[in-house]
């Protein structure tokens, strides 16, 4: 009786730790525990925001964490994340990686892949995440250099309108030139009688509304980047995003200064016989060179923090 | 030793596998060849050359004659396209530096000298085409082959290429003035313009050759 009695309790036990075992079992299953785990190394140049246990997350979703950050020889850091297997799919040697820290929530690292058929980043590519502040910080350099344009642009229109005024100095300078005599009558503008025709005007103009236009646009832009709590890849980079967009207009604005350079170059030529505007139009003609190295230095910037952007090649046409 | 050993294996494998920025020097070196080409062929000749020193200035930074040779052999396809005379001089002064198989097959096309042409290095847009040249096959089938070249200016390079060899005909040459037109292009347009005009008067055709000389004139206004 006593032996039945010992039997039941052995079997209760035994029963019992069998089931605890398997919802131990069960649980650290679907915690992934038993899931074969890979090791990426990315770099950055401070570890700010950055810290252990930190989600890894693609498209909304965590896929891994943040386990080991070292500080480099030369001050980088590098950050290992820890990927299972099931999710190593979505990170390829052309994903980007942006550390991004939400004015709600925790800090995270945003894994942005296009081509999900590019092959898998390979455990000795080490590459560099972006910081969603350093992203501020270029596009908050955008606005003096659009104060800069609107200052050009300026000087060209005032320039244009001291030559169209008949008692204005340049057009007094310039009156007894006659080869210029009939462009005078004709043409409205100094600008004009230099290219003859009107591109370059509407260059002058373009970019002036294309500068008030983001001057405009680029307070909106940084303060999405500020309120927006969901600073996901599609917001920052994505193709509407607001790198792309900052990067476009200052493109545009580029070329409309560039078709300037002829224009500058005539109106200086003609003003080697108006000694009395010659040294102002020096100086614009600096400006102009300026700003376009300026903003063209901007835009190469802009574009190295763009992901997926094909590397630049030197095609035979 | 073997400590030094493995730190310079660490450090040269790091080395190959950081994610690298795109370099200054080719970002602005691609941009500018492109505004030249650009410029060039709208007729803005002191902007393209602006545009060129400066491609060949960063280029310059990185004292590979390589690539300042494939600077130049844009400029002589460039200008080809607008059917002016090579200057080969720079090309091989820098390709004798650094001779190419790429940049010697282009300049082999683009000069007309097809047997020197390795099809294997053609960028593959002329593949097709060079076949069909080197086959001498007939007007229509070449008119064919320059339909099938999808970037105009590519197309009109093989057009340039075809009137080296003298194996152009009106619609071949029809086709350049077309593509010029669509693009705004005024320099290979004149250019295109003036070289139907040699063919009609060639074949004593004066109607049809006063009949460009009137749309070259309005060009030219």
């Amino acid at each position: 009786m006593v032996e039945r009695v010992e039997l039941k309790v052995g079997l209760f036990l035994l029963i019992s730790l069998l089931l605890i075992g398997s919802a131990v079992v069960y649980v650290a299953y679907r915690k992934g525990v038993f899931t074969k785990e890979y090791i990426f190394t990315l770099s950055s140049k401070s570890g700010e925001d950055l810290t252990e246990g930190m989600p890894v997350v693609f498209s909304g979703f965590k896929i891994g964490v943040v386990s080991q950050l070292e500080l480099t020889e030369d001050g980088s850091v590098f950050i290992k994340i820890k990927i299972p297997e099931k999710h190593i799919r979505w990170i390829r040697s052309d994903s980007t990686f942006i550390v991004n820290k939400p004015i709600i929530g925790q800090a995270r690292i945003v894994v942005v892949t296009e081509n999900l058929q590019s092959p898998l980043l390979s455990p000795e590519q080490i590459p560099e995440v972006t910081n969603v502040s350093d992203i501020k910080e270029t596009i908050t350099k955008v606005q003096p250099l659009l104060d800069k344009v609107t200052k050009i642009a300026s000087h060209v229109e005032k320039l244009t309108a001291g030559i169209s005024d008949p008692e204005g100095n340049v057009q007094k300078s310039l009156a007894h030139i006659e080869r210029f005599t009939a462009n005078f009558s004709q043409k409205k503008t100094l600008l004009e009688m230099a290219v003859s025709d009107r591109e370059a005007i509407e260059a002058v103009q373009g970019a002036l509304k294309q500068t008030k236009d983001l001057t405009e646009g680029l307070e909106n832009l940084l303060a999405k980047i500020d309120k927006t709590v969901e600073k996901t890849d599609a917001v920052l980079v994505g193709e509407e995003g607001i790198m792309p967009t900052v990067l476009s207009s200052l493109r545009d604005i580029l070329s409309k200064l560039k078709k300037l350079d002829t224009t500058i170059d005539n109106i200086n030529k003609i003003s080697t016989e108006a000694s009395r505007a010659s040294e102002d139009l020096k100086v614009l003609r600096a400006e102009l060179d300026d700003a376009v190295e300026a903003i063209g230095e901007l835009a190469r910037e802009i574009e190295k923090k763009i992901p997926f952007k094909e590397k630049p090649e030197i095609k035979l046409p | 030793m073997k400590r030094r050993g493995i730190i310079f294996i660490y450090l040269f494998i790091l080395s190959c596998s950081v994610a690298k920025p795109i370099p200054d020097w080719l970002s602005v070196s691609v941009s500018s060849i492109e505004s030249y080409k650009k410029y060039y062929l709208s007729g803005r000749t002191e902007m393209a050359e602006r545009q060129f020193t400066r491609a060949l200035l960063e280029a310059k930074k990185t004292g590979n004659p390589e690539i300042l040779a494939r600077l130049y052999l844009i400029k002589m396809a460039v200008t080809s396209a607008t059917l002016e005379e090579l200057e080969t001089k720079e090309y091989e002064r820098l390709n004798a530096l650094a001779p190419s198989p790429i940049n010697e097959t282009y300049f082999a096309f683009l000069s007309g000298n097809l047997t020197a042409a390795d099809e294997r290095f053609l960028p593959d847009q002329y593949r097709s085409f060079f076949k069909a040249v080197k086959e001498r096959k007939n007007p229509i089938s070449l008119r064919e082959e320059i339909e099938k070249i999808d970037e105009p200016l590519s197309a009109l390079i093989a057009v340039s290429v075809l009137t080296r060899l003298h194996l152009e005909d009106e619609a071949i040459l029809k086709r350049a003035i077309e593509i010029s037109s669509a693009q705004g292009w005024e320099r290979p347009l004149l250019a295109y313009l003036r070289r139907i005009k040699g063919y009609y008067e060639q074949r004593n055709e004066g109607k049809k050759a006063k009949l460009i000389e009137k749309q070259i004139n309005l060009l030219e206004q």
